[in-house]
């Protein structure tokens, strides 16, 4: 008897438990996710809202996820998440693991084929603006060392920190390749996650930073980004990635996708990231007032 | 600072009600799934000691894994989401009810099993008439102490998608909003030290009950 009891509790507790956690009811549904950085937050909600307003499709967000491209890819795979925002240079040397193409035109035409052909991935558009990796260092210090390039940091390297997020050093146009490119030897090399990189520079924990060109803190930062006198960080210009699946069973996202072609500047993306960073602003907000002021809030 | 994180309450209320009712939800399925296969495990091991060796073996080394690395080991396993956050926070909460059910049974005072064997008792009338009652208290204090870690653990579910209050903390974390951050850990904290002191009296309320002792 009592047996029996357990274990009817526990069958009630577990069918409880997968009716709450999902399995929810079949309907017109798509998942949209984003990386966990301001960016990634604002243009996730574009297309969420795009997606809403335009279409009858309801959207579920997974936004911020931890992790970044190397949870978020093995989730496009499963089909747990449909749609999220990507970055050409992303795609092309981390996920695909391809060698180092330099012209912007080129990368964009052969990761859109490679993903085709790899993932069943579809790639939509660029939305404008290149969100490439830079290095700064602080003004004073930048003065103090006389460090103009990446070569002239490489030379002094040995007595700094540098601070970058964890996949900064795993991926090929990342440290290793800044290692081999201009022989950067750092004294100390901190993992930080992307969001605590400038207070950590601020407070004088680190010395260099590994920043994103279009952050909207360096410019309240006083921070010098160093020149790239060896051309060596790929171009990561934005774009949709959707499941190609889909895009098959919901065929009018692609003209929702599209209507973000071309529309943001570095500057218009730099500015966004400010407000959410900076001003801490809602990035659903942000995005909303963005697509007012374009026109595709209608 | 403070003014600005009760604006933040004020202004986002739906966003944190929200939260919070996720938070709560994500914590009571797996403080049940925790619970049920806590003591049946538990009980189990009492009758077997190869069983129990191993279990505690097992659930040690669970324990031991980063919670961080759990969550990103499992995102490969069970996907992102809420399914892997409550397989997480099951794998961590078995160790405190396993091993306090063992425990808590095991050091029954062996003349009272005698004396009810002795009565007549079958092996199921011992464990729910005597070993379980006597045991109760240890396994209760194992509960409580899996229901506050449980609430916590949920706070970092977010770093795989799950929902909760993490999302609050890793929001403002990943945007440079410490408020944020500081909001939704605030009402964690406020939501563990609350359903403890719940569980406090009810723990009380039981003991005198079963004990006939204040």
């Amino acid at each position: 008897m009592k047996k029996i009891l357990i274990a009817s509790m526990l069958a009630i507790v577990l069918v409880l438990a997968f009716v709450l956690v999902g399995c929810a009811p079949k309907e017109k549904k798509v998942v949209v996710a984003s990386k966990p950085f301001a960016e990634s937050y604002i243009l996730a909600e574009m297309l969420t809202y795009l997606i809403e307003i335009n279409t009858d499709i309801t959207v579920e967000q997974k936004l911020g996820i931890g992790g970044g491209t190397s949870n978020i890819q093995p989730a496009m795979l499963t089909g747990e998440i449909d749609i999220y925002p990507e970055y050409t240079g992303t795609g092309w040397l981390f996920v695909l693991k391809e060698e180092l193409i330099s012209d912007p035109t080129a990368l964009y035409e052969a990761v859109k084929a490679g993903y085709l052909e790899e993932y069943d991935i579809v790639w939509s558009g660029l939305y404008g603006f290149n969100d490439t990796f830079g290095i700064a260092v602080k003004e004073t210090l930048a003065t103090e060392l006389g460090v103009v390039t990446y070569t002239d940091l490489a030379a002094a390297s040995a007595d700094l920190n540098l601070g970058a997020e964890p996949d900064f050093y795993e991926r090929d146009d990342g440290y290793p390749g800044l290692e081999a490119t201009f022989g950067f030897d750092f004294g100390t090399k901190t993992q930080l996650d992307i969001g605590l990189k400038y207070e950590a520079i601020k407070t004088d924990e680190v010395d260099v930073i590994i920043v994103f060109s279009t952050d909207g803190r360096l410019k309240e930062a006083n921070l010098v980004v160093l020149k790239d006198d060896k051309n060596f960080f790929p171009s990561y210009f934005a774009a949709t990635l959707t499941r190609a699946e889909t895009l098959n069973e919901y065929p009018e996202l692609e003209d929702v996708f599209a209507m973000l072609d071309g529309k943001i500047s570095d500057e218009e993306m730099t500015y966004m990231n400010y407000l959410v960073e900076v001003e801490n602003q809602e990035a659903k907000q942000v995005a909303i007032d963005f697509l007012t002021e374009k026109g595709l809030n209608k | 600072m403070i003014a600005g994180i009760f604006n933040l309450y004020i202004e986002r209320s739906e966003f944190f009600i929200k939260l919070l009712l996720e938070h709560l939800t994500l914590t009571v399925i797996a403080v049940a799934i925790i619970t049920v296969l806590g003591l049946s495990i538990g009980i189990y091991m009492t009758r077997n000691e190869i069983f129990a060796k191993i279990m505690l073996i097992v659930t040690n080394f669970l324990y031991t894994i980063p919670s961080i690395a759990l969550f990103g080991f499992l995102v490969i396993i069970t996907g992102i989401g809420n399914k892997s956050a409550v397989t997480a926070l099951v794998l961590y909460g078995l160790l405190p009810i396993i091993r306090n059910t063992y425990v808590g049974i095991r050091e029954v005072d062996t003349q009272i099993m005698e004396s009810a064997r002795g009565m007549g008792s079958t092996n199921r009338q011992l464990l729910f008439k005597v070993q379980l009652p006597l045991a109760l208290p240890v396994i209760v204090a194992g509960f409580r102490t899996m229901v506050v870690m449980t609430i916590a653990l949920c706070g970092i579910a977010s770093f795989i998608g799950a929902g909760g209050l993490g999302v609050a903390i890793w929001r403002g974390i990943t945007t440079n909003f410490p408020e944020m951050t500081i909001a939704g850990s605030l009402l964690v904290a406020l939501l563990a030290i609350i359903t403890d002191a719940i569980l406090e009296l009810v723990e009380k309320k039981m003991k005198r009950r079963i004990m006939g002792v204040q």
